[in-house]
Parts: C-alpha cells; structure tokens; sequence
C-alpha cells in the first residue's frame, strides 16, 4: 500500500513506456503481408506481424499502464481516508535543469486534489479504452490510436501529480499535443486536419497569456530576492510549488500593486479558458468534436478540459488574493460561457456538437464556482460531470457507430428499442446533467448555485436558467434520438457489449456518486471534506454550515426548474405539441444568433485573415522590397553600372581570392597607419 | 591530450585532400559509394577525436594548444577547447556525419570535388570554434566562405549564383567591421606594451580588453566601438534583421545537406562569436547596449515569424523560422545574467538539431517531387508516414513543446529576461525613450510562441494532411539513409528534452566564465554612476565595489 504512494512517480511513466513500445513497435520493419493489409484497411496478417506491432499488444500496453495508475489511484484514495487531518500532502522534486540561479524542478504532490483527478483520469480513462477497443476495432490504426491515447496519459498524468506551475505548464502542453494529435487522427479529412490545428492554436493563445502569467510570477519574486531566501531554508522545495509557495501568496501579494496581482491572476486563468474552453477562447473545442467519439469523451468532456478548473484549483490562494479583479473575471467568464455555451447546444443538430457545448457550458459552471470562492462546489462538479459527461459521449459514440456513422439527430429517433443499453444509461446521463431526482450532477450543480445565491442573486439568476436551458437541450437531444420513430436510411447495428459494458460502469457513478459524497449518506464525509481539509480550507470563502443552510433552498427551485426543462422538451421535441418551426419563426433573432455560435467563429476568421495574416503579408513584401532592395541597390551602386557584379558572378574562386587578398592588404594598411597614429 | 586539438582541425583538410587528389574509379556506381563510404569514416573519426577532447579528461575541462607561426606580425597557431567550444564541436563533427549520408540520395554529380569542399567547410568551421589567436579565427571565418560559395554554385537550385554571392557579399561586408574591431584592438594591445610574439593571442587580448574597459586614460566609448564593429559582422552569420536577406536566398538555392550544415553549424559562428567576443571581451558595452540588443531580438523573433507565415516555399519558411529562432539568442544575452548565458547556448544547440532535421524533411520531399512550392503537397503523411513522423516530432521541437530540445532552450530565455535586471527603458540618444524593460521586451517576444506554432503547424497540415495530391501520388517514403539521418536527429531532440541538464553541464564552466565577466561588468558600472547619486551611496558603493575582484 504505502510502496504505492511512495512510487506515484510511476504513474506517468507506465504510459509513457506504453507509448514507447507501441511507436517501437510501429517503427520495427513490417514482412510484407502487413504493407498489403493496410494498403486495404484491414488486418488480417495481424499474425504476421512481430509482437510489438500487434493490436492486442497496443491494447493490453496501454489498459495495463492505465490499469497500473488506477491501482496507485485507489491506493491514495486508501491513504487520504487514512488522514484525520494530519499529514495533508506528500511532495517529492527531482531537479530537471539548472541554468544560473534558476533550478527548474519536476515533482509528484499527493492531496486530495491529486488522488481526485488522479482515480478520475484513470478510472475514466481505463474505461474508455474498453470501449475504444470495440470502437475502433476496424480502424487500421488501431495500434497508433492507444499509443496516442497513452500519450495522452502520460501527460495528463504528469500535470495532474504536478507540484509546481513551471511543471504544470510543461504538461499542460503536451495534453494538447496529444489533444492535437487525436483530433487529427483521421487527418486525411479536411475538417479533422482544420480542427486538430485551431485547437493547438487556440490553445497556444490561451498558454501565451499562461506563460506570461508565470514569467511575472517568478520574476517579481524572483527579483525581489524572496526565492534566494526561501530555498535556502527549503532546498527541497520546486519555483512556484503549490504546497510550499501557493499558501504565501496572499502574504506576499500585500507587496505587489493590486492591478499587477489582477493582471498575473488573468493571465494564468488565460490558459484555463483555452483548455476548459471558456469565451472567448472556446472555439476550438466544438470542432475538436471530429476527433473519434471515444477521444471526446475522455480529453473533450471528462480529463482534459477539465484541466483549466483543475489549475484555477492549484493556484487557488493565487487568484483568490486579487478579490477585486481577477476573481470577478473568472465569475463573469463563466457565466458568459456558461450562457453562451447552453443557448448553442439548443440549436445543434449534430449530436456530438451538442453534447460539446453542453460540456463547454458546464466548465462554465465550474469556472464561476471557483471564480466565486466555492472552490470544493467547483471540484465537485468537475468530478460528477467526469462520469456522466464521459457517459453520454460514449453513448452517443455508441449510437454513431450503430447507425454508420450517422451524427445528425434529424436522421435517428426510436434508437431505444435497438439500443437499450445506449439509450438507458443516456437517459441517466440526462437526467445526471439536468440535476435531476438527487443523481450525481443535482448535488454537484446545486452546490455551485447555492455559492451563487449566497453571493450575487443575478448570478444565481443567470445560472439557474442556464440549468433550466440545460435540462431543455439535453432532454432534446434524448428525445431526437432515442424516442420517436427511427427517420435515417443507414441500417441500424446491434450494441457492441464491449462498448455497453463501460456505459454500464458509468452509469454507477453517474447515479450515485453524488449522494455518496454529498455528506448526507451512510455517515460519509462529504465532497468537500477531503477536499478543503488541510491549507485550503482558510481559503474557502464561505463556512459550510452556511452554504448547507442555502443549499437546502436553492435544491428544491433548481428540481422545479429542471424539471421545467425537462417538460418542455417532452412538449417540443417529444408530444410535438409545438412545432419547432414556428419557435424558429418568432424567435428568429436569438434562433439566428445561437444558430450562428454567436458570430464567434466569424468573427475570428475575419481577425485573422484580415488583420492578422495581412500583418504577416505586409512584413513580407517589406522584407522583400524594403530591405532586400536596399541591399540589392547598394551592391549595385558599389559596382557602379552593375558590370562588377556581373563579372564577380562568373563564380570564379580566383575572383574570389582576390577580394580575400585585397581584404587581408587593407588590413594590413589600416594597421599600419593606426600604428603610427598610435 | 592538448595535441589532438590540432589534429582536430587538421584532419578535415587532409581528408579535403585526399578526396581532391584521389584517382576516380571508372564505375560510377562503384565510385560514388566507395566516396561516401570515406566521407563517413572521416565524419566517425571527427566525432570520435572531438568526443574523446570532450570527454576524454572529464566534461569541462579547459585545453589549449599554442604554438608560435609568424612571431615577428604576432601570430600563432592556437588552438583551445572550453565547454563552449567542446559542445559546438560535438555538435559540428555530429552535423557533418548526417548532413554527409543525407549526401547519399541529394548529391548527385561531381562527388569528389563536393566532398572535398565539404570537408574544407568543416575544417574552417571547427577552427572558427576551436581558434585561440584572434587573426586565426579572422582566417578561418573568412575561409569557410569559399567552400559555401562553391558548394552553393555548383550544387545548387536555379537562382544559385546570385544567392551565393550574396551570402559573400553579405558576408564581406560585415568581416570589414570584425577587421576594424580586431586591428584597433591590436594597436590597443600594442600601445599599452602587451607583447608583440602572442599579439592576437585570446588569453592577452581578453586582458587588453579588460584593460581598455578599466583605464580611465582609454576613451570611455572604445570599447563600445570595438563591441560593435563583432557585433556587426557576427551580426550578419546569426543572421540579426535588418542583416538577415541573404540566408532565406542562400537556404532555398543551397543542396540539402548544405542546408543542414548552414542553419545547423554555420549560424552558430555569428552567435559564438557574439558570446566569445562582444560580450565575455566587453561585457561593460554588452550591458551598456543590451536595451537595443532586446530591441532587435524582439524584431528578429516577431518580425521574421510574421513573414514565415505567408511563406508560399519551405525551404524560405523554416529559414526565416531559423532567423526567428536565432533572435532568442540575442534575448537571452540581452537579459545578461548566467541564466541567459545558458539559454544562448541551449538554444543554439537545439536549433542546431531542429533545422537541420527540418532541412533534411524538407529536402526529402524536394528529391522526390522537385518542387518548395507548400501549394503542390497535400496529403503526403498518407504516402510517407515515416517521413512524417519525423517531420511532425521536429515540428513539434521547433514550436517549444516540452520535453523535446527547443523547449529548454526557449523557455530559459525566457526566464532569464523576467529574472534579469538588464534594463527598465531603452533610451533614443537624447531624444527621450521606450519605456520597454528588459520584461516588457521578453513578454512581447513571446507572441513569437504563438506565431512559431502557427507557422509550423499550417505548414504540417497543408502538406501532410487532407486528400493526396496529384503530385504526392507517387511519392516514396524515407530510404534507409534518411531514416538514419532523421533517426540520429531525433534520438538527440528527444533525450536531450527530457534530460537538458546532460547538454547544460558540457558548457557550465563557459557559463561561468562569462556570467563572472558580466558580474565584474555589473559592479563597475555601479562605480562609474556612483558619483551622481548621493554623497552616502558613492562612498558605500565606491567601498563595495573596490572590494571586488
């Protein structure tokens, strides 16, 4: 047990050899009957391939090193209920490069955040590989998908057991990378090579201000002399360590002026509203919807993106300390993306876009709980939305890959009676994400309302609706899908039970994880005990028993207002009591604007193409014209009528000589005339 | 173990020999292979000879070799070794192994004659390093154009001869301003009664040069003279905008195995120069200018990455990204302190690799198709998987991911200007000033990360990704010989990312050198404004910085 916590270090590097060995084996020469099996898209000489290259090697690489992290999940999970508030954090450093004074270090830290993402990422993640190996089970590269979902691990992991921001931001790029590489893994599609490139840029956009973030960090505390004192007492201790420096900020924050504080704040939440795609930074991720559906699920529902929320977590004491600016930001940014990320839902028809910006609108949530101080209402429901968010997309991945491919909504209905497995645990999915009858996500989301309503009523407001809007839109989606008559051409498969097994794991947590949790149920401390105990908890703006009082409230209006969702989306899209048309007809300005994405996408393009490559196109012609003419002119000046150059041209090494000799003469002239002088 | 230093530099040129004097075999074939077969052994033994000079006695040990030529104008035969030199070497002796297989599949004519300018190239290359009497390394520096000149002409695309000669010309013009630079320091160490045998000697000129930054009798703005006239013309090799047009024309006409060796090794001269010269000889100047240095890295990193993007050949993108990159060099001097030190080298290194694996993709996709144009290629990842795998890890360096080589680099530079106290403004002769500090400069720098991953990744998705096209139909994958040279490439780029310290301890000791250059530097500018602060500060200040060393 106690080996396990003492080697957590492990943890990344079980998939990192994965994906080692699965590229070895993909780089090793091929006999020639597996060149003529991809040039046909399947793998029947899967027996002749060496070891490494086989498919069940790559899955068995990747679900053991998975399988490996669970394990060292569950033991940590074993080790924080063995804590009653003593030991409230493990860390270990090896340094990684020294260059001056600077050391950069790279380390594991074990707290309850760790253990909480770290059995999500991998319990998530162990089962969506299950499921990949029914998915893709046809796709000829099948080996290089685990590898890049082992990839994906590996950094996924290391930034989950980061103990410093500088280490953080290192793999905080590699999970785009292999965001990026997953996105596009069909690149041979156009739209898939489009998305996969606009998600690493937004992202770099997002990891600019992040980076800038942390470079002002380090320097005013770097310059001012606190590091050179501080590692002298701790030499243990990384730059910028969320254990040992994170806790001082607040102390150390009374030196700086309270705009720059505000600014090094927005600009480290710059890159969570890149990765957890909060506006205007979300672009990337609807489109990130043509990687395959198992990658939506585990990095652009459940992991990755939540990320973001995860790293406003880490440097809590950091943004919490600027009260005026960037606290307020991160609130307001939320509830912009939370808005703007459910009114869009409601006018996809794509499936999988739907469920995106269902996604986007629930980091909303969770963004403007932590921009609000309910740090643990925040973690919360970025645990419960893991499971029931990973459900739904593996359910719709189900139904894709049951109906050919098909993604639009308009072309399902009925699904139900084939896909009983798929539409049930979608089902609870839906209801999960509605907030309905006490399943995971009602706990999770009326935590983060209740923190609204404590704080601002407009926020809570704004939220509620949003939850009601969330009700209306996922319920729309079950009901397009799963009931009605089926309205498609494509022939409708049976259910793989390899991929309805892992929904039916899902669906547990999905359903109970919230009660279990919400310290109401069999004696079990709640969520936010393991959560806040230790440093944080002086950092939580609001006392428990305070936001329990609230959240009696607000649990019973949010039932009303879900269900409110839920009736009408039963009357358009179930009954058809109302025609969806003329809803299009009366609302048609807000219905053009959603339809629209809110004119983001168009706005961007014309930036970028009209001032931004424009720019690019300018330098250019001025290094050509400008600068490259003025060198052109002045080598013709010098030759007089130009006949010089045409004659040093002839590209004879004697002319050449000459030039070093007589070079080599002035020298020696110039010499001696400065001697004389001198 | 100081006698293989000369061996070191001598070898190439005797190898330059024999391949010009060798009998022909009169079967072509037979021929071709036994000359690429010899190049390689004369690359294996480089690197053998250099590895053993840089590990032979333990990393960062300082060698040299000194022997008297033509006492009578003060020249001598030096050669030397320092962690600086030991790691560029590694790096040259590396590069000329992989740029001579990837000759294998690039060059096809006249292969005598090209490898015996080749190995010129690398033996003027490894004395520009390894020199440690000044007009030596004025010697080989001009030397080493020769090759390229030739190499470029005769091996080149159709634009070659103008490209050439402007690489020259290019580089003439700035060797005008290093001859003024050394001849004033010359008569300097004259004047002053240094001896006449070693006159160009490193060890004396480095003391003259601390002299002339010290003795009130020499004018203040010497050494401010003599910095830039190295800074002008290593200025040119780095290349530093507006000094830069001749490198995008000389990388798109050059072969690709020159390409390699030009980004990979011979725009390090410019930066080793810089460090070796201008700033550890006149650190004071060095900290005097650094605000414009910063100012001209910020326009080489952001300016040039701009026109990379709207590249419509890529040979000329990944040369201007090279122009781009090196302007992280000038930053991470600019923010002068021991971590920019290291970043400069880092970075040098690592871009070193990166183009070189980047020329080589390049080149790659130029032997199949015969076409730069990105507009003829789509879709090629389907047809060379291999090659674009390579292509994309290098990409990837290149943009800063970390964990590859450039990240270290990159993100040390930038560190190291947040650190630094370089400078708060950068000040316009009298006329006011920028009020941009050494930060201010850094955190616009960083628009070149995003601008560098832009760049990089439009380029992998219109050439390797979407539907193939026409052209890329028939398009072979890597052979053998490229796989070795990309292999090799990647091997470094990988484990030098994840184990940067391994590449930092081989130059710690000239980081050293260097950063206590500029502490001295930093403590008698103290001194020299002292005066105009308050009485109580001038003698506390005069006191402290009187007892430094």
């Amino acid at each position: 047990m106690d080996w396990f916590i003492q080697t957590l270090w492990l943890v990344p590097i079980y998939p990192l050899v994965a994906f080692l060995l699965i590229s070895l084996g993909r780089a090793l020469p091929k006999p020639l009957a597996y060149d003529a099996s991809e040039g046909h898209g399947h793998t029947d000489a899967s027996e002749a391939l060496p070891l490494l290259a086989k498919k069940e090697v790559a899955f068995a690489l990747t679900s053991g090193a998975t399988l490996m992290g669970l394990v060292h999940a569950i033991a940590s999970i074993g080790w924080l209920f063995n804590q009653h508030n003593g030991v409230v954090a493990i860390e270990k450093n090896w340094q990684w490069l020294q260059a001056g004074d600077l050391v950069l270090k790279l380390g594991t830290l074990l707290d309850a955040n760790t253990v909480m993402m770290l059995f999500v990422v991998t319990f998530i993640s162990l089962f969506i590989q299950i499921y990949t190996h029914g998915y893709m089970n046809h796709d000829k590269g099948y080996a290089k998908f685990f590898g890049y979902l082992a990839l994906f691990n590996f950094s996924m992991l290391g930034l989950v057991l980061s103990s410093n921001l500088i280490q953080t931001y290192m793999f905080w790029e590699l999970v785009g990378v292999s965001s990026y590489l997953l996105i596009g893994f069909w690149f041979h599609k156009p739209a898939a090579a489009a998305a996969s490139m606009k998600a690493f840029l937004v992202n770099r956009v997002g990891d600019f201000g992040f980076l800038l973030g942390i470079l002002l960090l380090l320097g005013i505390t770097f310059t001012s002399g606190f590091w050179h004192d501080y590692l002298s007492i701790n030499p243990d201790q990384a730059l910028l360590s969320f254990q040992g420096f994170m806790p001082m900020v607040g102390a150390l924050a009374k030196g700086i002026p309270a705009w720059l504080l505000g600014l090094i704040g927005i600009l480290v939440f710059m890159g969570s509203m890149a990765k957890s795609a909060q506006v205007p930074l979300h672009t990337w991720l609807p489109d990130a919807m043509e990687g395959p559906t198992p990658i939506s699920a585990l990095i652009h529902a459940a992991t990755m993106v939540a990320a973001g929320v995860y790293l406003i977590a880490r440097v809590f004491p950091l943004v919490a300390a600027s009260t005026d600016i960037t606290m307020p930001f991160i609130t307001i940014i939320g509830v912009i993306t939370a808005i703007v990320g459910a009114t869009i839902a409601v006018t996809q028809t794509d499936i999988k876009k739907a469920l995106a910006y269902s996604t986007m609108s629930q980091l909303g949530f969770m963004v403007t709980a932590m921009g609000l101080g309910a740090y643990t209402a925040g973690l919360f429901h970025l645990f419960t939305h893991a499971f029931f968010k990973a459900m739904l997309f593996l359910g719709s991945g189900s139904v894709i890959h049951a109906c050919e491919g098909e993604q639009d909504m308009r072309k399902m209905g009925g699904l139900l009676k084939k896909l009983p497995v798929t539409g049930i645990t979608y089902l609870i999915g839906t209801v999960a994400i509605s907030g309905l009858f006490w399943t995971s996500g009602f706990w999770s989301k009326d935590e983060i309302l209740a923190a609204a309503a404590h704080q601002h009523p407009v926020i809570y407001i704004l939220l509620s609706a949003t939850a009601g809007l969330t009700s209306f839109y996922m319920f729309r989606t079950f009901f397009m899908t799963f009931m009605g008559t089926y309205r498609g051409e494509a022939h409708v498969h049976k259910e793989d039970p390899v991929m309805t097994a892992p929904l039916a794991v899902l669906a547990v947590p999905s359903l109970l994880i919230g009660v279990l949790l919400s310290g109401f149920a069999f004696g079990l401390p709640a969520f936010g005990h393991y959560i806040t105990h230790g440093l944080m908890s002086e950092l939580s703006h609001h006392p428990h028993s305070l936001l329990d009082a609230m959240f009696n409230k607000v649990g019973n209006a949010s039932q009303m207002v879900g269900l409110t969702g839920l009736v009408l989306a039963f009357a358009v899209y179930g009954m058809k009591l109302i025609n969806t048309d003329t809803v299009k007809r009366v609302l048609a300005w807000p219905y053009e604007l959603f339809r629209n994405k809110w004119f983001f996408d168009d706005v961007y393009q014309g930036l970028v193409e009209g001032g931004f490559m424009l720019i690019a196109q300018m330098s250019s012609t001025f290094d050509k014209v400008v600068i490259d003419g003025v060198v052109n002119g002045v080598g013709c000046i010098t030759s007089g009528t130009g006949g010089l150059i045409r004659r040093l041209q002839t590209g004879r090494i004697q002319t050449y000589v000459t030039v070093l000799g007589l070079s080599v003469l002035a020298l020696v002239v110039t010499y001696q005339v400065l001697m004389v002088k001198g | 173990m100081e006698f293989l230093l000369p061996i070191l530099v001598g070898l190439p040129f005797l190898a330059s020999g024999v391949f010009a004097l060798m009998p022909t075999n009169p079967n072509p074939e037979a021929d071709a292979k036994q000359l690429h077969w010899l190049a390689g052994i004369v690359s294996v033994v480089l690197m053998g000879v250099a590895s053993v000079l840089a590990f032979g006695q333990g990393v960062g040990t300082n060698l040299t070799w000194v022997q008297p030529w033509l006492p009578k104008f003060g020249l001598s035969l030096a050669f030397g070794q320092d962690g600086l030199t030991a790691t560029l070497v590694l790096l040259t002796t590396l590069l000329s192994l992989l740029a001579g297989i990837a000759s294998i599949t690039t060059i096809g004519k006249r292969l005598k004659l090209y490898y015996s300018l080749f190995f010129l190239l690398i033996g003027s290359v490894l004395g520009v390093f390894m020199a440690r009497d000044l007009f030596l390394f004025f010697l080989f520096f001009e030397l080493e154009l020769i090759p390229m000149y030739l190499l470029i002409t005769i091996w080149g695309g159709p634009r070659r001869d103008y490209a050439a000669m402007k690489f020259v010309l290019y580089t003439l013009a700035g060797s005008i301003f290093l001859v003024a630079s050394i001849l004033v320091l010359a008569s300097i160490s004259k004047g002053i009664g240094a001896p006449d045998q070693t006159l160009f000697l490193f060890s004396q000129l480095k003391q003259v040069a601390s002299v002339i930054a010290t003795n009130p009798q020499i004018e203040f703005y010497t050494q401010i003279f003599i910095f830039l006239g190295f800074f002008i013309a290593f200025s040119v090799k780095l290349p530093v905008v507006p000094l830069h047009t001749w490198l995008p024309d000389a990388h798109v006409e050059a072969p690709t195995p020159i390409s390699m060796l030009l980004a990979g090794i011979l725009l390090k001269m410019g930066a080793y120069g810089l460090l070796r010269f201008a700033f550890e000889w006149f650190p004071l100047a060095g900290k005097l200018l650094s605000p414009y240095i910063g100012l001209l890295a910020l326009i080489n990193i952001v300016y040039t990455a701009a026109i990379a993007l709207v590249q419509t050949d890529m040979k000329k993108l990944i040369a201007y990204s090279s122009v781009s990159h090196m302007g992280f060099i000038l930053l991470a001097l600019a923010a002068y302190n021991a971590t920019g030190i290291t970043a400069a080298i880092f970075v040098m290194v690592a871009h070193g690799l990166v183009s070189a694996a980047l020329f080589m993709g390049v080149g790659t996709l130029y032997g199949r198709t015969h076409s730069r144009e990105i507009a003829v290629y789509s879709g090629v990842a389907q047809k060379t998987p291999v090659l674009f795998y390579f292509f994309l890890l290098m990409s990837m360096s290149s943009l800063g991911l970390p964990l590859l080589v450039s990240f270290a680099g990159e993100s040390l530079t930038f560190y190291s200007g947040f650190i630094s106290h370089s400078f708060n403004f950068i000040p316009l002769f009298g006329y006011g000033a920028i009020h941009l500090s050494i930060g201010g400069v850094t955190a616009l720098s960083a628009i070149g990360v995003v601008l560098g991953a832009a760049y990089m990744l439009w380029l992998v998705k219109r050439v390797f990704f979407g539907p193939v096209s026409e052209a890329c139909q028939q398009l072979k994958d890597a052979t053998r010989s490229e796989v070795l040279v990309l292999g090799v490439l990647s091997m470094f780029v990988i484990g030098l990312g994840f184990f940067p310290s391994l590449l930092t301890a081989q130059f710690a000791d000239s980081t050293t050198a260097i950063a206590s250059q500029f502490t001295q530097a930093e403590a008698q500018l103290q001194k020299l404004t002292a005066p105009s602060q308050a009485a109580v500060a001038l003698s506390d200040s005069a006191s402290i910085s009187s007892n430094q060393p």
